[in-house]
């Protein structure tokens, strides 16, 4: 093989070149390349390996390594396609094509139907709905009560489950999305658009390596 | 509300603070509940916002308010929004659209001050019979 693609420099499992990524998602070249320098940024923030750990993950989030939340745990489960444990370079850019401006919607629609689906059951029971509301409460430092919360679910569910056999699967999902699209507003990250705004270094920096080799 | 909205609240899948170069540990969204009507709700909103010199717009329950930073500097900028979770219930959410955090911690702060009236904290009398309980404003 050439060796176009070795640098010089030493690559964590995981890497993989920003013109293979570039093809199989939203990201440009140099937008992965920028994804790059974030990702490097965050990978070594607690344990110098070039992998996202759970703490890193945490600490990017919410500043706060220990911070237990149920939803973080879910991106972070689902980002981690291997299920290794830590999130790779490559399952990094990967994931976050997702949340492209230009990624199809039916991605994320799916992505989200996934992040809900606590247990990975295939479809969303109304306990995990549950679930999420409280852990959604809790995080905010508000307490509902019992009744209040079973109304709140019940009435969603109701609205959700059109078949109407206590779960939302899929296709039911995807129809009550249509309806509702403010449902995956938060799948959609326009600063992506951006990113190569936010590391300009990085591509002055490209540049010369290509030249060093 | 529904649920699955009240969920996307969640700063767990706010992954733009994954791209925040701050390094502060603030908060940078906040919700109050208030018992109030949503119109109540809304122009108390859009008059204390107009007392602090900010620009208000509000359209379908969701408020903007826009202004300086502290310093002049830059641009400052907060979006509102009232669901409403129960009847009688409404859950107000609050964050920050544009600008310092800190800025928008001390926006944040203040504005409840001056929300009092319309903020419900319950008293242990209503908080026994389970409706609501939730810590003061600024947690």
């Amino acid at each position: 093989m050439g060796c176009f693609c070795s640098k010089g420099v030493k690559r964590t499992p995981g890497y993989e070149e920003p013109t293979v990524l570039a093809a199989e998602t939203p990201f440009t070249v140099s937008e992965v390349e920028a994804l790059y320098e974030l990702f490097k940024k965050l990978s070594s923030s607690i344990i110098d390996d070039g992998l996202i750990h759970k703490e890193e993950f945490n600490l990017a989030l919410f500043r706060n390594r220990n911070k237990r939340n149920l939803f973080a745990d879910r991106i972070f489960d689902l980002f981690d396609v291997k299920r290794n444990g830590v999130i790779e370079f490559g399952e990094f850019v990967r994931s976050l094509g997702v949340f492209h401006p230009n990624a199809p919607i039916e991605d994320k629609i799916a992505f989200a139907f996934r992040l809900y689906d606590l247990r990975n059951t295939g479809s969303i029971e109304q306990e995990e709905l549950k679930e999420m509301v409280l852990a959604l409460l809790h995080e905010s430092d508000l307490v509902l009560s019992e009744d209040v919360i079973e109304t709140i679910v019940d009435k969603t569910f109701s609205q959700a489950d059109a078949k109407g056999d206590g779960k939302i699967d899929q296709e039911e999902w995807k129809e009550f999305v249509s309806k509702n699209p403010s449902l995956i507003r938060n799948m959609t990250l326009p600063y992506l658009k951006d990113i190569t705004l936010a590391f300009p270094s990085f591509v002055l920096r490209s540049e010369v390596e290509d030249s060093e080799v | 509300m529904n649920a699955f909205e009240m969920i996307t609240l969640s700063q767990g899948l706010n992954l733009s603070s994954l791209f925040d170069r701050q390094q502060d540990f603030i908060k940078r969204q906040t919700r109050f509940v208030s018992r109030k009507s949503a119109k109540v709700i809304i122009s108390s909103i859009e008059a204390v916002a107009g007392s602090m010199g900010l620009k208000v717009h509000t359209r379908n329950f969701k408020t903007r308010l826009e202004g300086l930073s502290a310093n002049k500097a830059g641009q400052f900028a907060a979006v509102i929004e009232v669901y409403e979770v129960a009847p009688s219930l409404f859950l107000v959410d609050v964050r920050k659209a544009a600008g310092d955090t800190l800025d928008y911690h001390k926006f944040y702060r203040s504005f409840c001050k001056k929300l009092e009236h319309i903020i419900w904290k319950p008293t242990e009398s209503n908080a026994k019979h389970g409706l609501l309980r939730t810590k003061s404003c600024d947690s």
